[in-house]
């Protein structure tokens, strides 16, 4: 089949269940890549286009018309089943095998360049000096870092979104916790880095304790000069009590939470040994409140992240 | 019309008996193959996990295609769970029955399989095409201020970008040899003197990339000059086309229309309604930055 230059052989999208080898002249593919870009590429002798049109009925994901006047041969549909009904019956499956890998490869990019474009994602919105955001600014930032679609950038945005994160708007994303972006940003960093459980990790027990601690501040909280929070020991141990199914406040339970400086003695109780005197010797404990709710927020999310990645898809 | 020689010699695949317990194909099987399971049932078991079952391969499912057509290396042990009949398709065999095909078959064939080759290496593959813009556009979200360990940012940004650590290590070289990063003490720790700068660096770095001239390297004389003197004039000074162009040639500056037409294209000024024109500082401080540190951009500073 001869091809005038500058003529269309086939658009994007269509199906022309036929396969296509390119014998002479050169024929120019052109096609919208996950980033909605414009891109192009020649299709000199020798070039074949169509193959999963032929196998599979797919649609052919680029307009191909001709640079110069060119020829080019055109295997039918019916030509191809008809050889095929020739070949021993493995060569059916062999062919089927390959395209089903093919889909298989094609979805596994989607899917790990989804998951793995979910960091730099947080990374630029917890560095963004803006807490109001331009989608379209968001989505050239992204492109320096991953080549992930822009229907795949918005399912990430939905799921932080999801996570009380951020809000989104038409055009426009507003920042809600930076704090907590950046939080989980890290957590992923040294997740992925050092292999490591970041220390922001909290245990039931020690979730527990500091969920009682929130509770007991907003009720009988005494704020500090130092921007602080405390909570009578006596207090927290109640409120644990009340709100823990009857968990009993104990020095081992607040020791790890004293070495993560997450809560403080008052007064100070460090000893040469580091020790933590018995709760009869500590007065209050205190703590950062919006640092406290931001961590226990963080072990409400982190749990999920996997799972709302995977289901996000 | 292509068409294969149908008589060309084809070597016939060996249908075998197999018991149950047989070991079909391994990963420390020389000969490839392509097992085919007529009756019966196979497991692939992982040799790296004790042998544990992975998935069970039933009556016309086959294994081996990657390994036999791609030369994958073979990762599970398939053996027969009860007495099975296989069909073993071997090198031989396969190169006599591709030989027989038509050539666009074959081409069909050899797309498909390059087809999945490609997604797979792009799978493992950095996420962008050019490292040093990459690399730039990661840096500029730092603050001056920040002290940066140089092997921490450097796993950061392959982590998130799947760039090779020495692929980044180059591309960081050559920012410090832009003097767009500064490298502090024995080279462990680094700043970023002007990430702004950065972020100019790598439009530069993108315009190169799609062989577009970039708008603050193409002024000429006169537009540079226009440039200082707009400069000198509050954010948001409005005027409408042609005020903007007898201000201009109030200062002796010969502008025709097509020069004005050209200027907007710089996007200096920002519409503003009533046809007024508003200057846009921003955009002006844009090209002022990018011509200041043209040397540092292009990478021939010294």
């Amino acid at each position: 089949m001869n091809i005038a230059a500058g003529k269309i052989l086939c658009m994007q999208g269509d199906n022309p269940h036929s396969f296509y080898i390119v014998k002479k002249g050169t024929l120019v593919a052109t096609f919208k890549d996950e980033q909605n870009e414009i891109v192009t590429k020649n299709l000199g002798p020798g070039s074949t286009f169509g193959e999963l049109c032929i196998v599979e009925g797919a649609p052919l994901e680029y307009t191909v018309h001709a640079e110069e006047d060119s020829e080019i041969e055109v295997i039918p549909q019916t030509l191809f089943q008809e050889t095929m009904a020739e070949q021993p019956i493995w060569m059916k499956s062999v062919i089927s095998f390959l395209t089903q890998r093919n889909s298989i490869a094609k979805e596994n990019k989607r899917k790990k360049d989804f998951i793995t474009t979910f960091p730099s994602l947080l990374f630029i919105l917890a560095r963004s000096s803006d807490k109001l955001i331009y989608l379209k600014d968001l989505k050239n930032e992204l492109k320096n870092f991953s080549n992930l679609s822009s229907l795949e950038t918005y399912k990430l945005l939905l799921i932080l979104q999801d996570f009380r994160l951020i809000r989104l708007q038409a055009e426009t994303l507003t920042v809600e916790n930076e704090t907590l972006i950046k939080l989980l940003y890290d957590m992923l960093r040294i997740r992925a880095i050092y292999k490591n459980t970041s220390h922001y990790i909290l245990s039931l027990t020690e979730q527990a304790i500091l969920t009682a601690f929130t509770k007991a501040a907003s009720e009988k909280g005494e704020q500090l000069p130092n921007g602080q929070i405390s909570v009578k020991t006596i207090d927290l141990a109640a409120q644990t009590k009340q709100s823990m199914h009857g968990m009993t406040l104990t020095k081992h339970s607040l020791e790890t939470l004293l070495q993560k400086r997450l809560l403080q003695a008052l007064p100070p109780t460090a000893t040469k040994n580091n020790d933590l005197p018995g709760l009869e010797f500590i007065e209050k404990f205190s703590a950062d409140f919006d640092r406290l709710l931001n961590l226990l927020e963080l072990n409400r999310i982190y749990p999920q992240l996997d799972k709302k990645l995977i289901s996000g898809q | 019309m292509i068409t294969g020689d149908s008589r060309k010699k084809i070597i016939p695949p060996t249908c075998s008996h197999v018991k149950a317990g047989f070991v079909v194909s391994s990963p420390q099987d020389e000969d490839k193959k392509i097992i085919l399971l007529n009756e019966g049932e196979l497991v692939a078991l992982d040799p790296k996990a004790n042998n544990k079952v992975v998935f069970k391969i039933h009556p016309g499912n086959l294994v081996g295609v990657g390994a036999l057509l791609e030369r994958e290396p073979i990762r599970y042990i398939f053996q027969a769970t009860v007495d099975s009949v296989i069909t073993i398709i071997d090198d031989e065999c396969m190169e006599s029955e591709l030989k027989a095909l038509p050539v666009w078959l074959l081409a069909i064939i050899k797309a498909i399989s390059a087809r999945t080759r490609r997604i797979n290496e792009s799978i493992r593959a950095a996420k962008t095409d050019n490292p040093l813009a990459s690399l730039a556009s990661f840096c500029k979200f730092f603050k001056d201020d920040e002290f940066l360990q140089t092997k921490a940012l450097l796993q950061e940004f392959s982590w998130l970008t799947k760039t090779p650590i020495p692929t980044a290590s180059e591309a960081l070289k050559a920012l410090i040899r832009r003097k767009l990063v500064v490298f502090h003490g024995d080279k462990s720790c680094l700043s970023i003197p002007n990430p702004d700068l950065l972020g100019i660096f790598v439009d530069y770095q993108k315009a190169k990339d799609l062989n577009k001239p970039w708008l603050p390297f193409s002024l000429t004389l006169q537009q540079k000059r226009i440039l200082v003197l707009l400069s000198t004039l509050e954010n948001g000074t409005s005027k409408d086309a042609t005020d903007w162009i007898a201000f201009f040639k109030e200062r002796n500056f010969e502008i025709s229309v097509a020069d004005w037409l050209q200027i907007q294209q710089f996007e200096w000024f920002t519409e503003k309604g009533n046809h007024l024109l508003a200057l846009d500082l921003s955009k002006i401080n844009y090209f002022e930055t990018a011509l200041k540190y043209e040397q540092n951009i292009k990478g021939t500073v010294k």
